[in-house]
């Protein structure tokens, strides 16, 4: 009975290799490109209804759009209530890192926070 | 025997079976731990999904996969049933192509890893053609990370579950590549 000797084999090594470093690449990227000014975007099926600089809000507020609250506050944003059935959105919490982000599935709506100036050509308000 | 067929069929019925109550478990009883990112799964009925593509073949695997999505939008929704598709589709190609290799170049531990990065990734793929955005791009590493993990988790179990399946002699005749199993367990 050696059938443990089948338990790992080069293969295996090959594609954890590939995954972590994979995995690596992708959790560094950010720290790279750190950049203080946060700006968030919120879409609708792909469309850009709000650009929001957290930096210049001064007191808490919410924002709705197709069924989902959205809380802005300085520095974070994040879905405070959805009336989808899951609420994934609700769980993924405050965001406060450029590059993050939170969606409603069912709704169609994104929250993502960029980082200001690499971001878009122009942003209008 | 003439039995084959019909015993073939029972049992995929059986997984299949098995494959919903694991999916159904874990959406209800393991509905969010803090620490993970929020949606993910330890992919428990993909073991089944693996399961029976090792034991049967990649046909078994497909039937498999369409049956949980054909669950998902039944119970949770035509949301959840897309992102189930997309994810099985992707992590049965996975197998698939891993299938003919797991003789000697690839164990189940890989192949549970690399099912569960690619389930991740056509959940991630499904989710933003859905949301039209691509901002949920960075959420793939959390997604990723946690493949590794819970492929770990599944493919150990694979690894475990496997050479004892395929050694129950009751239904050795049904399964595909039994000759290899049989070498496997002298080598």
């Amino acid at each position: 009975m050696k059938a443990k000797k089948t338990f790992f084999r080069w293969g295996d090594g090959v594609i954890y290799f590939v995954l972590v470093t994979l995995c690596a690449v992708l959790f560094l990227l950010p720290v790279l490109q750190r950049n203080r000014a946060l700006t968030a975007v919120i879409t609708v099926g792909g469309e850009t209804v709000e650009t929001i600089d957290l930096a210049a809000v001064d007191s808490p507020y919410t924002v709705q759009y197709a069924g989902c609250t959205i809380h802005v506050e300085n520095g974070a944003i994040g879905f405070s209530h959805a009336d989808c059935p899951d609420r994934l959105c609700v769980k993924t919490g405050m965001l406060r890192t450029p590059g993050s982000a939170a969606a409603c599935v069912p709704n169609r709506v994104v929250v993502s926070l960029i980082a200001k100036q690499k971001a878009f050509d122009g942003v209008a308000y | 025997m003439k039995r084959t067929a019909a015993e073939k069929i029972a049992l995929l019925g059986v997984f299949g079976a098995l494959a919903l109550v694991l999916a159904f478990l874990e959406n209800t009883l393991l509905p969010d731990v803090p620490l993970l990112p929020p949606g993910a799964k330890i992919g428990l009925s993909n073991v089944v999904t693996v399961l029976c593509g090792a034991l049967f073949g990649g046909a078994a695997a497909w039937y498999i996969t369409a049956l949980k999505a054909l669950f998902a939008v039944l119970t949770r929704g035509a949301t959840a049933g897309l992102m189930s598709f997309a994810g099985g589709v992707l992590s049965t190609l996975a197998l698939c192509l891993l299938l003919k290799k797991t003789e000697k170049t690839v164990s189940y531990l890989g192949v549970g890893v690399l099912c569960a990065a690619a389930h991740n990734l056509g959940q991630l793929l499904m989710s933003m053609a859905l949301t039209g955005s691509f901002a949920l791009w960075h959420y793939g590493k959390y997604l990723l990370l946690f493949a590794l993990l819970s492929g770990t988790l599944t493919g150990l179990v694979l690894c475990v579950l496997l050479p004892r399946l395929k050694r129950t002699a009751r239904f050795s005749h049904i399964f595909a590549n039994n000759q290899n199993a049989e070498q496997e367990n002298w080598r």
